[in-house]
């Protein structure tokens, strides 16, 4: 399932025993995701977390001149937290020694396999996240409630993020060396108010709904922009 | 000796995702199992007074339910809620209305000695299927003649998972062999897109019955949805009575709608007659309360004034192109099939 890019010079006796565990906590600012007891201030109101998706797909790992050393196939992870599940995490084996300088991977489902019939693993098409042919998948799911100044009566939040064009692909600099059977977890912090905040804000007062259209754009842009961050790595 | 098991194969659409990891490891699918499962889905003396089976409240002709609002046991006692269709129950993990059920064996068992369904015991049963012969077909699907209550609900399971319905013309015009009408085609679009005022045409039937199968999300309760039937006075306990947990009140799973225009009535209770009263509900009868489902709360043609019924504004014609749709959904294969009918006659 792996493919190799990388020509090293002597390739005898290639080690293929080290793995490397992607972790994402999902934060809300500066303090951890608890989905729908916990309310958090926005827009002089108050909102709740029902449900938060998202996949992050092809992963790839560059050396220091930005050459490709790895890329995982078929590389769609959903990570899911809701009230049934806390899927945070996905791990990637039997990697070779590597000197990793880039780690790289794209949030949403790339335009190949968008809209294919057939798709394995996290794409099973039974998992909430594929609308219909045309449309594809849902790249970020995020449901939740909005308590506004004012009104007795909550607005939902419904932001499903999807469409080829915002397939957004990130790169985290990182200075990581695989060799003789390490295994290293890289922590990533997924903050959710990334998606709402900049370049361009948006106010729940305004817009609490977004599939598709102008609205779903700026939100893609803006969970290109400051939603992802790198924590850090831990040799586990 | 233990005979060899024959596996059945079992053929769905690629787009119905992958099921043979979903299929229980303590109960692999044999052809003798399907058939022998097969047998007592129509088999009357699973019933105190021998008059009903299974089938009787899921028939193959209307989609596997009995056309009543809700259904009666042998007494003539009413229950509460309306027969479901049964149909690629592969792709769905909690069973029943409010989701009481873990598993399609432990839901098939349960009419047998529910007092108000086939309102028998498991040894009556048991000992009735001794009498009939019924030894020797459990020997030759579980390697030993007893008949348990276990056994009975594996061998119905095996027949319940080779259900699946994947030949509509919905079907057929996803794998490029029907060319859809332009109606159904409008409809299919508005029933997939959630609507976005000024932007976006959408029926909103989509985001809670998900993709090719129509059906709710399998993620714990996430496919439980209250569809505002009625207001926080007037509403059913629904996943609440499972879990006890208020923010449960009035949801209910998410039906596949496969053959939906086979299976009137429709709703948990059996409320609508038609699928144009189902369209207005969405369109212009939701009930607020406080578990109402987000998606339907934000899903409108117009912009919402919180202080305002929800409404989502379809045209008439709308209507009629998603019922359209909905009527792509029947297969007549499945329906049809004789590998599903009654084996006893």
């Amino acid at each position: 399932m792996l493919i190799f890019l990388s020509s090293c010079g002597s390739d005898d006796a290639v080690q293929m025993n080290n793995s490397l565990v992607f972790n994402f906590e999902n934060m809300v600012g500066e303090v951890p995701l608890v989905i729908a007891s916990q309310e958090y201030e926005r827009d002089n109101g108050t909102f709740t977390v029902e449900e938060l998706k998202y996949y992050i797909s092809n992963v790839r790992f560059l050396d220091d001149d930005g050459n490709l050393l790895f890329s995982e196939e078929e590389s769609y992870h959903l990570i899911t937290q809701n009230n049934a599940s806390n899927k945070l995490n996905f791990k990637i084996t039997d990697l070779p020694d590597l000197q990793i300088s880039t780690v790289e991977f794209s949030i949403g489902v790339d335009a190949e396999a968008n809209t294919k019939l057939d798709n394995p693993g996290d794409l099973d098409p039974s998992n909430n996240m594929a609308w219909n042919w045309d449309t594809g998948y849902k790249f970020v799911l995020l449901e939740g409630k909005f308590f506004a100044a004012g009104e007795t009566d909550y607005r939902g939040l419904v932001f499903h993020i999807g469409e080829d064009s915002n397939y957004k692909t990130l790169q985290f600099p990182v200075n990581l060396n695989l060799s003789e059977g390490t295994e290293y977890e890289i922590q990533m912090k997924a903050n959710i108010l990334g998606m709402f905040n900049s370049p361009n804000t948006i106010s729940f007062n305004e817009v609490n709904v977004a599939m598709g259209g102008e609205n779903a754009r700026k939100i893609a842009d803006n969970y290109e922009n400051e939603m992802f961050s790198f924590i850090q790595i831990v040799n586990k | 000796m233990k005979p060899e098991p024959v596996e059945l194969e079992l053929n769905a659409p690629v787009y119905f995702g992958e099921f043979n990891n979903r299929i229980p490891e303590d109960n692999p699918l044999t052809e003798k199992g399907f058939q022998l499962g097969r047998m007592l889905f129509y088999e009357k003396k699973l019933s105190g007074d021998n008059t009903m089976a299974c089938a009787s409240c899921h028939q193959q002709k209307k989609a596997f339910t009995d056309g009543l609002a809700v259904s009666k046991g042998i007494d003539g006692i009413a229950g509460k809620v309306s027969a479901m269709s049964l149909v690629n129950m592969l792709w769905a993990e909690k069973f029943t209305w409010n989701g009481r059920k873990r598993s399609i064996e432990e839901q098939s068992v349960d009419p047998v000695a529910n007092p108000i369904e086939m309102h028998t015991t498991f040894e009556a049963a048991i000992e009735k299927l001794e009498a009939d012969g019924y030894s020797e077909l459990f020997s030759e699907v579980f390697g030993t003649p007893e008949i348990t209550e276990g056994r009975i609900g594996k061998a119905l399971s095996q027949f319940q998972r080779s259900l699946i319905s994947g030949n509509s013309k919905y079907d057929q015009y996803l794998r490029n062999e029907y060319q859809a009408t332009s109606q159904e085609i409008r409809g299919m679009q508005l029933f997939f897109t959630h609507p976005i005022p000024g932007q976006l045409r959408g029926g909103n039937c989509g985001d809670c019955h998900l993709g090719p199968l129509t059906s709710g999300d399998i993620d714990g309760f996430q496919g439980f949805h209250n569809n505002g039937l009625d207001s926080d006075e007037e509403l059913d306990a629904g996943l609440m009575e499972f879990t006890g947990n208020p923010a449960d009140k009035g949801r209910f799973k998410t039906p596949s709608l496969r053959n939906i225009a086979l299976t009137a009535p429709y709703m948990h209770d059996g409320r609508f007659q038609t699928l144009e009263e189902v369209l207005d509900h969405y369109n212009e009868n939701i009930k607020k309360s406080e578990t109402l489902d987000i998606l339907i709360k934000e899903g409108s043609n117009e912009p919402i004034d919180p202080n305002e019924p929800v409404k989502l504004f379809l045209t008439d014609q709308e209507k009629e192109d998603i019922i359209a749709f909905l009527h792509m959904l029947t297969d007549e294969e499945f329906v049809n099939n004789p590998r599903f009918s009654n084996p006893h006659n």
